[in-house]
């Protein structure tokens, strides 16, 4: 009778992986090629028949040493949510952050300090566009990655990372003031409302709107 | 017997898995032969299609694996289905209902 073991243990000699672990993965698959050798000798067939009859369970060696290395790399390499939820995600944050970059670089300094309200609401509104848009990207990625609902919006909200951590500094420092004025009604002089307004509220919902026709279930079949 | 197209076999290998390990823990051997035998040998495995997908289902917490000695004293590594394996398997139930029902209308398909 031929060592089952052994010969499963010399085809994935090429699968990287500890050696417990491909013991354990050629024992297993040894036990499974013994299984349908016996299961043949006890339906009649003869000794060679039923070897052939287990080998037809491996047409190509190469191929299950492939697919195996590849179902274990799964932890090494990327997983589902990298995938469908940081990859999109820290690309269009990337994008947000050069966007808001040349905006700082480009705009005269006089232009953030003009009181014609037009002149905010044209740049607000643009801004708006160009979050709904990265959004839109976003969710549409994920999406075609195989994201699921979640992971779609996770993906097109995810420059969100990035207003929070520039809002998260001066949340910080304003209670730090408090702290060393022994005073808890003392602020520095930061309108957090509209901050949060401003920073948070609006790029959301911008993110999240340009998201959500990415984001419906039905939108691929078998994309969970 | 009906030869499938090995891209539906695929996709339908996982729902068949999660499916015989519903009834009860089995190891892989047991697992192919429950699956050719249910389905007419219309799905056949492959051990490169049958055991890296037991490890992604395995990674992914739809199945936990346990080494068990059988009473013939063979040692044998069981899959069972996890809570979050039986919500799966409900999942992919709903989706391909969902998918057949689709192909039936178009393509006036008979269910079994």
């Amino acid at each position: 009778m031929l060592d089952w073991s052994a010969l499963v243990h010399r085809h994935l000699a090429s699968v990287r992986v500890d050696e417990r672990r491909r013991r354990e993965i050629s024992a297993e698959m040894a036990a499974h090629l013994e299984d349908a050798y016996d299961s043949a000798l006890r339906s009649g067939c003869t000794e060679a028949e039923a070897v052939a009859c287990a080998m037809e369970r491996v047409p190509d060696w190469r191929a299950l040493a492939v697919a195996v290395k590849r179902s274990i790399d799964e932890d090494t390499t990327m997983t589902r949510h990298a995938i469908t939820v940081l990859l999109p995600g820290t690309t269009i944050l990337l994008a947000a952050a050069t966007g808001m970059s040349l905006v700082v670089y480009a705009t005269p300094a006089d232009r953030w300090v003009d009181p014609r309200w037009h002149v905010h609401a044209l740049a607000a509104g643009l801004a708006f566009l160009f979050y709904l848009v990265l959004g839109a990207i976003g969710a549409a990625w994920s999406r075609h990655a195989g994201g699921s609902h979640g992971e779609r919006l996770a993906a097109g909200a995810f420059p969100l990372v990035l207003h929070v951590a520039m809002a998260g500094p001066a949340v910080g420092a304003d209670m730090l003031y408090a702290f060393s004025q022994g005073a808890v009604g003392r602020h520095l002089d930061i309108n957090f409302i509209n901050m949060i307004l401003v920073m948070l509220v609006a790029p959301g919902a911008a993110l999240l709107l340009g998201g959500l026709p990415f984001a419906r279930r039905n939108a691929r079949l078998g994309a969970q | 017997m009906v030869t499938m197209n090995p891209s539906i076999k695929r996709g339908s290998a996982e729902l068949a898995v999660l499916a015989v390990l519903e009834q009860q823990p089995l190891h892989g051997y047991e697992i192919a032969r429950r699956i050719e035998q249910e389905s007419d040998g219309a799905l056949r495995f492959t051990l490169a299609s049958l055991y890296p997908l037991l490890y992604r289902m395995e990674k992914r917490g739809w199945t936990k694996a346990t080494w068990e000695t059988t009473p013939a004293g063979v040692r044998r590594r069981c899959y069972g289905l996890t809570a979050k394996g039986v919500r799966q398997l409900g999942a992919t139930r709903r989706e391909w209902d969902v998918f057949f029902h689709a192909l039936s209308r178009i393509g006036g398909l008979r269910r079994a």
